[in-house]
């Protein structure tokens, strides 16, 4: 093992609910048949990947998981978004900063989460923050991992 | 000696205190980070900033506990403390309330999300 990259913080999220919906029909469906009634309903989402795709729309988002019923609720009322919708719980996010465009950042990350044999259900880099969605239960197996590679200041962060 | 002025920007959210520090930063400011209440204390300690942009929603120590601590305390209550708070419509749940900012002795609140130019004016302004 080489020497550990230097970190400022780690952050673990409390469970949360993923959800993965997808349509076929024209690009705005979504926006209108998903995000537009959980916006409605004042459901916070705190991660958020979309794509549009010539014959397909995809989102992709975690929510808390006390929203997770209201969701469901969502998703089941509407048949067409029901046909392509996943809800997969409990699942946790583990953020690592700051990122500053390191490929090599995500590389260590991802083999360290390969290592630990942690399925990885999603991952996303923004301005600072790397962040990984896991399943909630080895988060704290993931926080090791990373210990592993990455050195992280002794006063924990947000929820370390 | 370097003559730039000091600001502690303290939120959990990271992609927030980078986007506060890299506006601070090209307006000739130094920037302290921390992602806590008990790292910002660390950070007040050592660094003595001139000023500090403060979250309310935080682990481990809120905002509104370390507002109330540091105005309290002699030695660091004249360092200017300007208070982001969600609290209120943009939050659908929360512990805190308008009430405890009310009773909060920051000098300054600023409701998120924030308008970054309009902190930079409230940090220029206490800065002069």
């Amino acid at each position: 093992m080489g020497e550990k990259i230097p970190m400022e913080g780690v952050n673990v999220s409390p469970k949360m609910v993923r959800v993965s919906v997808s349509h076929s029909s024209p690009e705005g469906d979504l926006t209108v048949g998903f995000l537009h009634p959980l916006a409605q309903d004042r459901i916070n989402m705190k991660l958020l990947i979309t794509e549009e795709g010539k014959e397909e729309s995809r989102v992709f988002c975690c929510l808390a998981g006390a929203d997770g019923t209201r969701t469901r609720g969502l998703i089941d009322s509407n048949p067409d978004l029901a046909k392509g919708a996943e809800v997969h719980e409990p699942v946790g996010l583990i953020s690592i900063f700051p990122l500053r465009s390191s490929l090599k950042t995500v590389g260590l990350a991802l083999i360290a989460l390969a290592e630990a044999r942690i399925p990885v259900h999603g991952f996303c880099s923004s301005l600072s923050a790397l962040t990984f969605v896991i399943d909630h239960d080895r988060l704290q197996e993931a926080l090791a991992a990373f210990e592993g590679c990455f050195d992280f200041p002794g006063e924990g962060p947000a929820g370390r | 000696m370097d003559d730039k002025k000091l600001i502690l920007v303290v939120d959990d959210d990271p992609d927030l205190v980078e986007a506060i520090s890299m506006k601070l930063e090209s307006e000739n400011y130094r920037v302290a980070k921390a992602y806590d209440g008990i790292q910002a204390w660390d950070r007040i300690k050592r660094e003595r900033p001139h000023l500090i942009i403060l979250d309310v929603m935080m682990p481990n120590k809120n905002g509104y506990q370390v507002c109330d601590e540091l105005k309290k305390d002699s030695q660091y209550s004249n360092i200017t403390v300007v208070l982001l708070t969600a609290v209120g419509d943009a939050v659908t749940s929360t512990k805190y309330t308008h009430m405890d900012g009310k009773t909060a002795l920051a000098d300054e609140f600023i409701p998120k999300p924030i308008d970054l130019d309009n902190l930079m004016e409230i940090v220029k302004d206490y800065t002069r």
